[in-house]
């Protein structure tokens, strides 16, 4: 057990997830605390939201990044919107032939992210600049089989399960905020992953919630998430 | 009188969607009655014998239920505070509070009811004619008129409900559950097409709900069921029940109605199955209540068991008819007469006359007595076109069942782009050419004989499915069905010599009406639409747009195929403001200290979407509260969040060469280390921000910009990248940031209190430079920067630590006085200083030379955005400047931002910013004069609140600490 305030890097969500009862675990680097004790597994095949924001992330962008990130063993290719599975259950999204985006898997990624950005130097003139993503967006979670549904509340993208198939993207408005909606699976529970500017991010926290309250839907949190994972 | 008895009908195969076993009580204008679950407020009024339901719009005439599908005005009530409400769609529930509108004393016995003797007075156009003279003469009528002629009340304090919005994908949208809609749907969802079947109605089935297949009822409900629980069964149709689709546009996009909810679809071929809107005959007294359209007496007797009336006439021109004359003797009504405009023949007519039912043929209605519900009603032999003998029967009834055709629901086609004609063979509209991804099924599409319905809408479902999956579209269906010309008449309008016959029930329109908007030039269909009003009532000439074309068409000599149709345009049904609001979204953003303030008890204000701290204290010891903040700023040291700053990374080999191009000072040169005020100006050379550039590296600059400007240099930025194609990247960090200044004497003595690799002395971190590391533990980059005109630093660092420094910072600073401090007493410390704010103290026109900040422009380099244009300012002269004044007199009212300057009586400025310095002890502030009055000195005059004249003096800026030495501490 931990508490938010005893880290430095802190989750733009902690007070509203306290209010619905959250618990607080280190995240597995330690630099943060991360949301635990809500929701089930069930609620998280049928709806849930997941706050994923302590956990590592980041983003390179510029004209070379693609070549860079393959030089850095990233598995990428050069397509636009589509997300890419990583060995070690990370996702990578391009956003663009110019843009990254790299998500830490949820049992963490053992400092890889931060040792991708240590290493970063200008001097190199790689053309590629990494980006602050873990600070400038928030990470949600939508998990289960109404999520579709529930996002056509606040989005106008087509996200029927045979139309947005696992690991497409679409950088879109959410609740009028951008955002960028990813599938990436989780076992057979349809999962999307949503990053969205962390400075919005109990406005748009509210949003999901009044979206998924017609569902009965629930918090969850990444310790659900890892079970969702392990079957 | 109008609660006489109808009751209701406790037979087998009567009161489809009633619970018998569920009896409920609701009120109706305060008096007490019974229906039960299921029943609409009209249907549980008819059965209790309440057939007066409301009063006409202009008239105030008592009206009944004429559709009881909610197509039209006559059955609108308030329920609480819900204005227009249509009774004959909304279910009671237990203890519903219903009133009826428009009236002046009871329903029952409306006073403003003598408006209707008055009639002459009010003849077509009317509005367009009176109330204007002599001028100003409007607002005396403009009261009465809207209390005689409104409907509803909107109840101002009404509470908040939540409605909202969604969206919805689909590869077929069918629109209309009846027999032609479920074999539409049906068909394309067996095709593999994901289809949507919505349905206004709770029940799928339409006209099979209640009406009768090959004259049997039996045939009709079986069909109904088959129909429905195929369609059910079918994985990838959608079936949605109690919503309307209200518009239908291009692209495949569809809007529709279900509850609180605007449904915003998304499909790649619409079927149109809406069915068909029943026609009236115009005749004297035709809307007294108990004179209802057939189908709505058979929406009565199937799906809620009520009787329409113990004693029935009716009119008819069609076996439809004769089929509800047989569904009332079913129900054990008595049928008084059937009225047939014609001589139709068939199995219906046969049956019933082989019940002894008398049969009147060549013959129609052509007037009716009762007041408050029809009484009997007048029967003429027909010996023309819209011409009769004089009465030759009065028959006594209680209700007068109305059959002489349809027009066919096109609205939604139209909408679509479909072009709507008269078709004289069915003497009914069409629709040709529907856009791609539109088709028609059913009675809207012209086919009407059952066996047709279904082998046509089957074969359109078929081909959406189709063209939905990219395949070819194949055979169209045949829609030809000869049946269809025995339905609708061709001239229900029979004029008499004195009374009203009404076209237009909403809008209280009579024959006479539409005769007159033609004799007084209005002959084109759309003018007569606009002259008369015909159509633009709450039904939206459903049941009048046919009679009206006919009756232009009579006076006019042309045929209606000529006289063409007016136009229909979305909503088809009423939405509510609330739908089209929907759930509002209003983005808010917040800082990562947010929390933080709050807790510090921060006033708010809002700074574009962010919530920034205005200051720290009670709203009601404001100015205190600001006070005491500046004095900590100069005296101690104060600590404002302004994460809200823009901050923008500018990285690449031509970074430096960029960020030369964007801004008007030189920046090539720049040392590492080193920030230097930026001042952005648009092509035509306005000022649009400001800020400083920190060179992190040869290669990179950290910008700053302004909260509310970063977007639009963001903007301009990336938008002048694609245009130079620089070797550069630039990327809006704003978000990805937090930032806070820390000011004041103290400053740096707090800082220095924290760990870190940074050399915060003076030495080795002079004003306006730059360093990056880390403070108490957190990644920074901190800038030496002086918006406040103390000695302070800008500390940076990635917002998820945000917090956390402010945490820091604030127990660091304890001891040494720090406080924090908020917007306004910021506003108060950079105008003691002089400095400007973007948009406050430049508008959209100023050019850096008349804000006084020529010596931001860099004179040797040869290109920035917006040279050219200064250039040419500078050559041509300038008329105006920014200057600082103080005021003169202690005891003078203080002026605000943007009061006037005078001049012999003339405007020649304003002030931009002015505050009552606590510092300086007066009041100062900045404004634009012209260039003859901005001489150290000169003293000129401010108009404040009320007229008052202010004096007030030009002095030099800053007003405080002209030296700077401060800030450089």
């Amino acid at each position: 057990m931990t508490t938010p305030e005893q880290h430095l890097r802190r989750t733009p969500l902690r007070s509203a997830l306290a209010k619905a009862g959250a618990t607080w675990t280190a995240t597995p680097a330690g630099d943060s605390a991360i949301s635990d004790g809500l929701g089930t597994i069930e609620a998280a095949r049928h709806l849930a939201i997941t706050d994923l924001s302590p956990l590592p992330r980041l983003g390179f962008k510029g004209r070379e990044t693609i070549p860079a990130m393959k030089k850095r063993g990233i598995t990428l290719e050069a397509t636009p919107n589509r997300a890419f599975r990583q060995p070690d259950g990370g996702l990578c999204l391009v956003l663009a032939a110019s843009e990254v985006i790299l998500l830490s898997p949820l049992a963490g990624d053992g400092g890889k992210l931060q040792e991708l950005h240590d290493n970063w130097r200008l001097d190199d003139a790689e053309r590629t600049y990494p980006m602050l993503r873990r600070d400038s967006q928030a990470w949600f979670v939508v998990s289960g089989a109404k999520t579709p549904e529930m996002l056509a509340k606040i989005c106008g993208i087509d996200f029927r399960l045979t139309k947005f198939p696992d690991l497409s993207i679409a950088q879109t408005s959410v609740a009028k905020i951008s955002a960028i909606v990813t599938r990436a699976d989780i076992g057979n529970t349809p999962t999307f992953h949503i990053l969205a500017d962390s400075a919005s991010a109990l406005y748009f926290f509210d949003c999901l919630i009044d979206a998924a309250q017609e569902f009965g839907s629930s918090l969850a949190c990444r310790t659900v998430l890892r079970n969702l994972e392990s079957g | 009188m109008s609660t006489s008895s109808t009751g209701r009908i406790d037979k087998p195969g009567f009161g489809l969607l009633i619970d018998r076993t569920k009896p409920l009580s609701f009120t109706f204008d305060g008096r007490l009655f019974n229906g039960y679950q299921g029943d609409t407020i009209a249907s549980a009024l008819y059965g209790a014998g309440q057939v007066l339901l409301s009063r006409s719009f202009k008239y105030h005439r008592p009206r009944g239920a004429l559709t009881m599908n909610g197509l039209d005005a006559n059955t609108l009530v308030q329920v609480a505070d819900e204005p227009n409400v249509r009774a004959d769609l909304h279910p009671v529930s237990p203890g519903l509070a219903v009133k009826s509108i428009n009236r002046l004393g009871s329903l029952e016995r409306d006073a403003f009811s003598v408006l209707d003797y008055f009639g002459r007075f009010l003849p077509v156009g009317f509005y367009y004619k009176t109330f204007f003279r002599p001028a100003g003469a409007w607002k005396y009528f403009e009261r009465p008129i809207r209390i005689m002629a409104g409907l509803g009340t909107l109840d101002p304090r009404a509470d908040h409900k939540y409605y909202d919005k969604a969206y919805l994908f689909t590869d077929v949208l069918v629109v209309g559950g009846g027999q032609a809609g479920l074999e539409a749907a049906t068909a394309a969802a067996e095709d593999g097409a994901e289809t949507l079947l919505i349905e206004e109605n709770s029940e799928l089935g339409g006209s099979l709900l209640y009406g009768r297949v090959g004259d049997s009822r039996d045939a009709a409900d079986t069909l109904r069921r088959d129909l429905a629980a195929k369609a059910r069964g079918l994985k990838n149709l959608t079936i949605l029940t109690n919503t309307v689709v209200s518009g239908l546009f291009t692209d495949g996009w569809a809007a529709a109605i279900t509850g609180n909810r605007l449904l915003k679809i998304r499909t790649r071929q619409t079927i149109v199955a809406a069915g068909s809107f029943d026609q009236p005959i115009v005749f004297r007294n035709n809307d007294r209540p108990g004179i209802l359209f057939a189908t709505a007496a058979q929406r009565l007797m199937r799906l809620y068991g009520v009787r329409p009336g113990n004693r029935a006439v009716i009119a008819t021109s069609n076996v439809f008819g004769y089929e509800t004359a047989l569904d009332l003797l079913d129900a054990g009504s008595e049928v008084a007469a059937v009225v047939d405009l014609g001589t139709t023949t068939g199995p219906a007519v046969e049956a019933v006359r082989a019940r002894g039912v008398r049969i009147i043929t060549n013959a129609t209605p052509v007037d009716a007595k009762g007041y408050l519900r029809v009484e009997s009603i007048g029967i003429a032999s027909i010996t023309g076109q819209g011409k009769t003998s004089s009465v030759t029967d009065w028959i006594t009834c209680d209700c007068v069942l109305i059959s002489v055709g349809c027009s066919p629901a096109l609205n939604l086609a139209s909408h679509a782009g479909a072009k709507v004609i008269f078709d004289p063979a069915i003497q009914m509209h069409r629709a040709v050419n529907p856009p791609e991804g539109v088709s028609l099924a059913g009675s809207a599409a012209g086919v009407w004989t059952p066996n047709l319905v279904s082998t046509h809408a089957r074969e359109t479902g078929a081909m959406a499915a189709r063209l939905a999956s990219g395949a070819p579209a194949g055979a169209q269906p045949e829609t030809i069905d000869h049946g269809a010309s025995a339905i609708t008449h061709a001239y229900p309008i029979f004029k008499s010599g004195k009374g009203k016959e009404f076209i237009d029930f909403d809008e209280d329109l009579s024959i006479k009406d539409i005769i007159n908007s033609v004799k007084d030039g209005y002959d084109d269909i759309q003018l007569v639409k606009r002259y008369s009003t015909a159509g633009l009532g709450p039904s939206q000439g459903r049941h009048a747009n046919l009679n009206t074309i006919r009756v232009v068409s009579a006076v006019t000599g042309k045929p209606p195929e000529v006289i063409g149709t007016t136009t229909f345009r979305p909503p088809l049904v009423p939405e509510k403001f609330a739908h089209m609001a929907g759930r509002a979204f209003e983005p808010t953003r917040l800082t990562s200290m947010h929390r933080r303030h709050e807790e510090l008890g921060a006033q708010f204000m809002t700074a574009g979407l962010w919530m920034r701290p205005a200051y720290y204290g009670a709203k009601n010891n404001a100015a205190r509260a600001i006070e005491d903040e500046v004095r900590a700023v100069r005296n101690n040291a104060g600590l404002i969040d302004v994460s809200t700053l823009g901050g923008l990374d500018i990285r690449g080999p031509d970074a430096a060469a960029f960020i030369d191009r964007m801004y008007t000072w030189a920046y090539e040169k720049q040392p590492v280390g080193r920030a230097r005020y930026t001042l952005m100006t648009d092509i035509s050379g306005v000022v649009i921000d400001d800020g400083v550039a920190c060179r992190m590296a040869p290669n990179h600059y950290y910008v700053t910009a302004t909260t509310s400007g970063v977007d639009q240099v963001y903007r301009a930025m990336t938008w002048f990248n694609v245009q130079w194609k620089m070797d550069v990247d630039v990327a809006n960090v704003t978000a990805a940031y937090s930032a806070v200044n820390l000011a004041g004497p103290k400053a740096r003595d707090i800082v220095q209190s924290l760990a870190s690799d940074i050399d915060f002395s003076k030495e080795a971190f002079p004003y306006m430079g730059v360093r990056t590391g880390t403070l108490a533990g957190i990644p920074v980059r901190v800038l030496r920067v002086g918006f406040v005109g103390e000695a302070g630093y800008e500390i940076h660092c990635p917002a998820s630590y945000g917090e956390a420094l402010w945490d820091i910072l604030m127990s660091a600073g304890k001891t040494h006085g720090l406080k924090p401090f908020g917007v306004e007493a910021q506003r108060i410390l950079r105008l003691e200083k002089g400095h400007i704010i973007v948009g406050q103290d430049t508008d959209g026109l100023t050019n850096p030379i008349e804000a006084g900040m020529e010596w931001a422009l860099a004179k040797k380099k040869p290109f920035y955005v917006g040279k050219r244009s200064i250039d040419m300012q500078a050559a041509k002269g300038i008329t105006r400047k920014l200057i600082g004044f103080a005021i003169t007199d202690s005891a003078a009212p203080t002026p605000k931002d943007c009061h006037l300057i005078i001049r012999n009586g003339a405007i020649v400025g304003r002030i931009t910013s002015v505050v009552k310095s606590p510092t300086l002890g007066k009041v100062v502030g900045l404004a634009y004069l012209p260039l003859d009055m901005t001489e150290t000195g000169h003293r000129f005059e401010i108009r404040v609140d009320g007229g008052t004249m202010v004096a007030a003096e030009v002095v030099p800026t800053p007003f405080y600490d002209p030296d700077n030495a401060r800030q450089d501490l």
